[in-house]
This record gives C-alpha cells, structure tokens and sequence, in this order.
C-alpha cells in the first residue's frame, strides 16, 4: 500500500513537472519571436552620391543610398541631403515638382519644401535628412 | 420585406441558387488548387533573398519554358480566389454553423495574408511599397500596432529576413492553415462527396482558368531602386485607401484610424455568429450587407479618383 501510493504521487508530480516543461518550451518559443537589442552600430562609412560641379548645374541629384532614394539639394549655397521616403506610408516621395520649390508624395498628396519641411498632407513629420561631408569637389552621404 | 426575398432566395425548395452556391464552392476548391500546384513549380525556380529574388522572376518570366504562364495563372488566380470568397461569404451568410462561419472567416484571411506575402516576394516596387504601407498603416494602431508591425515584419522596416520570413510563410505555414481550416470547413457539407461525381464542373473551371491565364500578361515592376509613383493596394484594399487619403488629408493626427478600423473590422467579423446569437440574425445579416455597401463605395470612390 505505501508503496503505490508513492508511485501515484510520483507519477502526479512527474505528471505537473511534464506540463510545467511543456508550457515553458511554448513560451520560449514565443518570446523568441521578440528581439531583445537593436540592430547593431554598423561602422561609419560614407558613399559618394554627386561631383559640386554637376550639382550646381542640375540644381538636384538623385541616388539611392542603402536601398533607399535620396535627393541632394543645391539652394542658394547650401547643400542638403533628404530622404525621399515618405514619412506617412513609406512611398517614394516624386522629385518632379523640385523646380516649382516643393516635393510632392505621390501615394496620398504630402507636399514638403525644398528643405524636408512638411507643407501639407498625411505625413506626420519632416523628411528625415542625411549627413554629408565635402572633400574637395565630391559630396559623400554618411551611411 | 427583405427577410421574406432572402429567404426565398435560400429556401430549400430554390434548387437553382443551392446549385449555383454549390458550383461557386466547386470554383473556390478547383481555384486553391491550382495555386497550389503553379506554386509548387513556381518554388522550383524562385530566389528568396533580396540580392536574388527579382531577377529570379524575371528569369521565370522570360527564361523558362511556360513561365510567364505559371506567373499569370498563379497572379491571376489569387485575386479571382478571393473575390469569389467574398461572394461565398455574401451568399452563404444564413446558412452554415458557427465552426462553418469562423473558419471561413480565417480561411478569407489566410488567403489575404497569402495574398500579401507573396506581393512582397517579386521584390519589385510595387510589391516592396505595398507590403510597406500596409505594414505602416497596421503599426499606427495605438497600443498594439508597433508590436504587430515588428512582428510581421522581423523588425522595424523590410529587409532580408522580412523576405526569407514571408517566403516560409506563403509556402509553408500559411498552406498548412490553409488545409487544416478546408479541412474543418467542408466538413459538414461534403461529407459524402466524391470528386468523380463534379468532374465535369471541375475540369470546365480549370480550363476556364487556364484559359484566362493565357489572356492576362503578367506584369513585373520595375525594381525598387528604380521606380517611382503612386502605389495604390490591391483592389481589396480600395476602401483602405479611400480613408488613409482622405483622413491623412484632414489631419496627420488621424492617421491611426485607418489601421484601427481594419483591425475592428477583422475582429468583428469573426465574431458574427456569436453577435446573431444576442442580436438576432436579421440585424446581424443587415448589417454585414451594409459595410460591404460602404466598403464597395468607398472602394469605387479610390478607384474613380485616387488612382
């Protein structure tokens, strides 16, 4: 008799140990879908994007830096580098308008001046601008 | 009024509309099908990575013997796929069980997500922005939204692993839901069916689809460095649209409306037959009706002004 009682307690324990096993496996597997740090600093680097020569003549140059579309502005001396990211849904916000003095989101009708401002429209922010360094006649956009 | 002509509509004794719904489930099997066999040699040739993928499916497209078609006939097919489950969903609202009514909601949403990550995987522009908004409009959700977004897209914007995740979801996870709801789903209804007896319809369905593959051009975007424009979702999503543009346009503060009503909406859904139960089946019918009017105007709306 005593014994069977042990192995019945046993077998509860093993029993209640089991699912508490079980379920701790699902949860981890869970939280893993969860990330616990940012992306990490990746080094410095910087890409050329436009030659100071061609971008006072063209007013504005594009290129695509890291996968994502930039413009570089030249106004009245002063070089500037924008995202053409959308900030409200992410679209490719249209350089067609750049002599008119605005840029224009093709998707749902943001406008931005030629600084990143927003003007008008859905987008909740400014366009996000880029770093850049000039060493001698080239322009670099720091990644 | 209406109770009466609805339920003339789906009384037993109107043979012609129980065979025509019948004919319309027919479509639907024969439909995922075919999806899934195009699929299947589809994976044979596709890249998952971002380095590889587009060139992938144009080399589909253009270097492989009924490549272009397998393309068409897989495009085309989704989009035909769930508007004919719409109309499914239209038209058997009163009849089918709870269990019929739950899992053919998810089995509307599986084919929605298959619909979504397969967009993302051409890695052309199109694809690449349309996965984007939806994820952005999904992460202005309060509270919950940012959570969601990171979740489906492994991280915080779209890259490598946004791309092997989706991939593994279209092919693997999302075919396995896929059949397990089918599985519920038709249960009750074809519990004594064999295929043999259908044949004729099914083999009609297939070459109808077929057919209209061969008539459709497949169209690949141009890569995402490189294009530029308006991209507007999948017709779908029309109404989506028609209130993230009017809304964003009255105020950038009201941008997380958009995402909110999708999820309402998504929820609401799969609650209606438990909503007939408290509300009475006549209220909950009227009311599913009404927001697919709206949602057709609002849709039409988009697609006569916005696109």
């Amino acid at each position: 008799m005593p014994e069977r009682s042990s192995k019945v307690k046993r077998r509860d324990f093993l029993k209640i140990f089991g699912i508490f096993l079980l379920l701790s496996f699902i949860g981890s597997m869970v939280l893993s879908l969860f990330r616990k740090c940012k992306r990490e600093i990746v080094e410095r680097e910087r890409m050329k994007v436009a030659d100071i020569d061609l971008l006072k003549r063209q007013k504005f140059v594009k290129a695509v830096v890291k996968g994502e579309p930039i413009i570089i502005i030249y106004e009245r001396e002063e070089i500037l580098a924008l995202s053409l990211t959308c900030p409200h849904r992410g679209c490719v916000v249209s350089t067609d308008n750049v002599d008119k003095g605005f840029l224009e989101c093709p998707c749902h009708g943001s406008k931005f001046d030629l600084k990143g401002k927003r003007l008008e429209g859905p987008s909740p922010e400014d366009l996000r601008k880029l770093e850049i360094e000039i060493e001698k006649k080239d322009v670099y956009v720091l990644l | 009024m209406f109770m009466f002509f609805y339920r003339f509509l789906h009384g037993d004794r109107n043979i012609i509309y129980q065979r025509l719904i019948k004919i319309l489930e027919l479509f639907i099997i024969t439909n995922a099908f075919m999806l899934f066999f195009s699929g299947i040699f589809l994976s044979m040739w596709y890249q998952p990575s971002p380095e590889r993928a587009y060139q992938s499916v144009y080399f589909i497209k253009n270097c492989i013997y009924f490549g272009d078609f397998l393309l068409s006939l897989h495009r085309l097919s989704t989009h035909i796929f769930i508007a004919a489950m719409i109309i499914h969903m239209l038209v058997t609202l009163p009849h089918g069980s709870r269990k019929q009514w739950i899992s053919g909601i998810f089995l509307l949403y599986t084919a929605i997500l298959f619909l979504y990550t397969g967009y993302l995987l051409r890695w052309d522009f199109e694809g690449y922005h349309s996965v984007k908004a939806a994820a952005l409009i999904v992460g202005d959700v309060p509270l919950v939204g940012e959570t969601i977004k990171n979740i489906i897209l492994s991280g915080d914007d779209i890259t490598y692993l946004t791309l092997s995740r989706f991939y593994f979801y279209h092919i693997f996870i999302l075919p396995l839901l896929f059949f397990a709801l089918i599985n519920v789903h038709i249960k009750t209804t074809y519990k004594n069916a064999a295929v043999k007896d259908d044949l004729g319809i099914i083999f009609a369905f297939i070459g109808f689809i077929i057919f209209s593959s061969v008539l459709y051009k497949y169209n690949l975007g141009d890569e995402i460095a490189e294009g530029q424009g308006k991209v507007a979702p999948p017709w779908m999503f029309l109404w989506a649209y028609t209130i993230d543009y009017t809304l964003g346009n009255i105020s950038p503060e009201l941008n997380f409306f958009t995402g909110t009503i999708i999820v309402f909406l998504a929820i609401y859904f799969v609650f209606v037959p438990y909503l007939k139960k408290i509300f009475g089946e006549r209220a909950v019918i009227i009311t599913l009706y009404v927001i697919f009017i709206v949602l057709s105007i609002l849709s039409l709306y988009s697609f006569l002004f916005l696109i």
